[in-house]
């Protein structure tokens, strides 16, 4: 039998549980992707009930459809232009004036709407009285208490989405907004509908509102309408400010009047949360608690991961000798062995860091912490030309880069995000770790704990200065404002982090992962043509590149060898190490590696101290300039980005070089 | 412990959550400082220093472990000084406090699974003389009062009626 | 309109609970602080600073909202 198709799409505001719903109503079926054109993620998932195949649009979650953030234009205009047969609006019962703000826009869309009242029970223990019945009857809408995670509560919600389908009746539940208003709504509606070829999927009422209200991404999709000008005629006539404070006042009045009749909420009372966020964010213990936790985070990352790391190392180097071995030709082996599998494993090993970060964040975010984390920060951040939000991005980028960068993706202003993403790059993240340790450990025996600190300190110092320096050129412009709810505190559900974890780990491995493949056939090519040549070597095409760019490189005191060493840097940081290994032919052992160094007289501790301060700026590792593509969407940042490390790395290796030569080192 | 729920002017009883925390806070601070003593000794005189104690009560020397120890116990602290004062909304630190202390412990139990699959399952070199035994530290054990307190929670600390704290 | 007293909002001190009365936020901030339900007539209280003392943890419409002292004192209330 044929299936009848239904489409639903979700929304409500951020923290209702939203997420918990959808993972409950689809389960493993969903797919996660991009919506077209932005980086806002997109989530869909089909669930199967009765003879229904319906499938469910997880929107962004958010407070208003203003065009505020990409997540509230993305979820208007799918609502709008997509037209899903039931519109569920997840509301969390504890917080309901707020959340039905977002209601009354939905039903200015005219969509069909069905309301699911979640966190029911934490309503109830704080004392609320909710009377669902007379609600249902003020807002005309049905509404569902759910529980999100138990199977009734999914079947009673999916009966009444095809109930709700099924009536296709439309309601017309307007907010009044006095007759000046009103007359200026009147007089707009009249100029559009004369536009015969305009989108009908828009509703009159609600383009002209929001016109009133001076919202720019509305004007731009009529802008080449012929009745433009007159509509910006009127327009121009009103105070716009006056009109959108009126516009929102009569909306929380309309909320206003009909919320004491199906809400009586509780005395001010002290709850859990509360609690919580006393000692938390308290004056005095509130950064060291912060500092702890985020130190936990990185022993958590690092320590429970190693085991697993070395698992792939060993599994990786083991299927790469495998390979090589048992593969004809000879050159192919190489390829396949020494390359692509060796070069991936090389990046595949950190996937066990990127999982663990990632699921810690989401425990972070599930639990409420992120949005305390960036309001601790902020005062900090905000001294930097940056954001709150961009304090846990790059906090993340001493682990790696990469999940760092896409972390930033909670930040909502474009400008606050760009900038983060920019400069994580240069925060030292683990892979780095083992070029300090090789070089200060080799020229600077009992300092090495200073100078690989003074690595980290570098790398923070120069990230601050590109903030700022950012801020005052290319991307202009104050820190977006500090407006951030600070949701209760609640247990992380292990479900959704567990899913979050994988949706994001999954994304570095496909999306940063073809890159880097691209990035090893690459370095592989250079590293063993022309044919024949030993792998890396000086006749190679690498060890070529190595002179060819050694002029360059010689005012920051390396000959080709570290040149050759760098430019295999480039797929992973910490492979560096192992191709000096390689071009000094000291094998594994990074005792003789060292000895040979120390008697190499192309190399001193000035210019290992350039050379370690060069390979935490230069260009970020194929895997890291893979997500700042990604996540910029944009060929011109992703450049801008490698060409700036560059500069930066250059400059600063050449102060240290030729100021430590001019010094007398 | 009864609790009238009619009486809103009722002063509630901050008793158990104060004594319990003064307990579990010396003894995280206590700890903490031997730990913090140790590693500094390490740090300042080398690996093979001894300090008395350290031994018998599993202290690493690891100074910034010290830290977290010392932070636990400052919350615990914190709540009862707040409590005595009779700001009973000081009782949030007693419960924030084992939160902490399970958090670190849950860290450290992870982190020891980590090393155990070094030593049993890759036999690393660097674990040869690894036991379950080697990472027990008193972020570890320490953890069992708070632990005990948090399944208690609702029946002996909470000194408030339904509903949360009255304001 | 002159009212005594009528103050700013980074003014309250923890604990002090106000009714807003006009917002001169200017720019995108504005819609969004509507959107979060500072409007004219809503009842705000400040919970607390934060530990380096900005930005500040309101309580509005029965939740915590966080915004800066910069534009907190761009809103204009009446203690109550």
């Amino acid at each position: 039998m044929e299936k009848r198709e239904i489409k639903i799409a979700l929304t409500g505001n951020p923290n209702v549980g939203k997420t918990t719903l959808f993972n409950a109503l689809t389960g493993s079926r969903q797919h996660v992707g991009n919506w077209p054109g932005v980086t806002v993620e997109k989530k869909s998932g089909r669930v199967s009930y009765k003879e229904y195949d319906i499938e469910v649009i997880d929107l962004p979650g958010t407070y208003s459809l203003t065009a505020y953030s990409m997540d509230e234009i993305v979820a208007r205009d799918f609502i709008i232009e997509e037209k899903p047969d039931v519109v569920i609006q997840v509301v969390d019962a504890s917080n309901l004036e707020r959340n039905l703000y977002l209601t009354t826009q939905l039903m200015e869309l005219g969509s069909e709407i069905l309301i699911v009242l979640n966190m029911c029970d934490i309503a109830e223990e704080r004392g609320d009285r909710i009377y669902i019945e007379k609600m249902q009857e003020l807002l005309a809408t049905p509404i569902i208490k759910t529980v999100a995670t138990q199977k009734k509560g999914i079947c009673d919600l999916l009966d009444k989405v095809i109930a709700q389908k099924e009536v296709e009746q439309h309601h017309g539940h307007e907010i009044g907004y006095g007759s000046e208003i009103e007359d200026k709504i009147l007089e707009i509606e009249k100029a559009l509908s004369e536009d015969e070829n305009r989108d009908k999927r828009y509703p009159l009422r609600w383009v002209s509102i929001r016109l009133l209200e001076g919202d720019s991404n509305v004007k731009r999709k009529i802008s080449d309408s012929p009745v433009y000008g007159r509509v910006m005629e009127i327009i121009d006539s009103i105070d716009q400010e006056e009109y959108e404070a009126e516009i929102a006042d009569k909306r929380y009045l309309a909320i206003n009047t009909i919320f004491p009749q199906m809400c009586t909420r509780a005395n001010d009372t002290l709850t859990k949360s509360d609690m919580i966020d006393r000692v938390l964010t308290n004056k005095y213990l509130g950064i060291p608690i912060f500092l702890a936790l985020m130190w936990g985070a990185f022993e958590l990352t690092f320590a429970f991961a190693t085991p697993f790391m070395n698992m792939i190392d060993i599994a990786s180097t083991w299927f790469a000798d495998y390979v090589s071995s048992s593969l004809q030709p000879e050159w192919l082996a190489s390829l396949v062995g020494q390359g692509i599998i060796g070069g991936v494993g090389a990046v595949l090993v950190f996937v066990p860091n990127i999982f663990i970060l990632f699921f810690l964040l989401s425990l972070l975010e599930g639990s409420g912490y992120l949005a305390r984390a960036a309001f601790i920060m902020d005062k900090l951040m905000y001294k930097i030309g940056m954001h709150g939000k961009s304090f846990i991005p790059m906090l993340m980028g001493f682990g790696c880069n990469v999940p760092a960068i896409m972390a930033a993706r909670s930040i909502e202003d474009e400008k606050d995000r760009l900038i983060t993403i920019l400069i994580v790059p240069f925060v030292s993240c683990g892979a780095r770790l083992p070029i300090y340790v090789l070089f200060a450990g080799t020229f600077f025996g009992r300092q090495a704990g200073t100078v690989i600190f003074a690595m980290y300190v570098l790398g923070i110092v120069i990230a601050i200065i590109s903030a700022k320096l950012l801020r005052g050129t290319i991307v202009k412009g104050k820190p977006a404002p500090f407006i951030m709810e600070l949701p209760p505190y609640r247990f992380p559900t292990l479900k959704t982090s567990i899913i979050h974890m994988w949706d994001n780990g999954f994304m570095y491995i496909k999306k940063a992962g073809s890159i880097i493949l691209v990035g090893v056939v690459v370095i592989w090519v250079m590293a063993s043509f022309p044919w024949g040549v030993e792998y890396g070597s000086e006749e190679s095409y690498v060890g070529s590149l190595g002179h060819a760019v050694e002029p360059l490189l010689k005012p920051l005191g390396f000959d080709w060898k570290i040149s050759v060493a760098l430019i295999f840097g480039l797929v992973a940081k910490e492979i560096v190490v192992a191709s000096m290994g390689v071009l000094y032919g000291s094998g594994d052992s990074s005792e003789a590696l060292s000895e040979r160094l120390l008697a190499d007289p192309g190399i001193t501790a000035l210019s290992s101290l350039s050379l370690m301060a060069f390979s935490l700026l230069y260009m970020p590792c194929v895997a890291t300039v893979g997500v700042i593509k990604k996540e910029t969407g944009s060929w011109k940042w992703t450049m801008f980005a490698i060409v700036y490390g560059v500069a930066v790395a250059w400059i600063t290796a050449f102060v240290i070089y030729q100021g430590g030569t001019l010094l007398g080192y | 412990m009864a609790i009238n729920t009619e009486n809103a002017s009722y002063e509630p009883d901050t008793r158990i959550p104060m004594v319990f925390s003064m307990i579990t806070g010396s003894l995280y601070i206590l700890l903490g400082l031997l730990q913090l003593l140790a590693g500094v000794a390490k740090i300042l005189m080398g690996p093979d220093v001894r300090i008395p104690l350290t031994g018998i009560l599993f202290v690493p020397a690891d100074v910034i472990g010290s830290f977290v120890l010392l932070l636990i116990g400052t919350v615990f602290i914190y709540g009862v000084m707040e409590m005595r004062s009779g700001i009973y909304e000081g009782v949030s630190y007693a419960y924030v406090g084992i939160l902490i202390a399970l958090i670190f412990a849950a860290i450290y139990m992870l982190v020891s699974t980590g090393n155990m699959l070094e030593a049993y399952l890759l036999k690393n070199k660097d674990f040869i003389d690894w036991t379950p035994l080697s990472d027990l530290r008193p972020g570890i054990y320490l953890a069992i009062l708070p632990l005990f307190a948090f399944f208690k929670w609702k029946d002996m600390f909470e000194p408030v009626p339904e509903g949360g704290l009255l304001k | 309109m002159l009212d005594i007293q009528e103050t700013t909002l980074d003014t309250l001190k923890p604990g002090e609970k106000a009714r807003i009365t006009k917002v001169r936020v200017k720019g995108a901030a504005r819609r969004k602080l509507f959107d979060m339900g500072m409007v004219a007539g809503a009842d705000i209280e400040l919970v607390r600073n934060a530990p380096l003392g900005d930005p500040m943890d309101y309580r509005i419409k029965g939740y915590h909202l966080s915004i800066r002292k910069e534009e907190a004192s761009q809103i204009f209330i009446n203690r109550l």
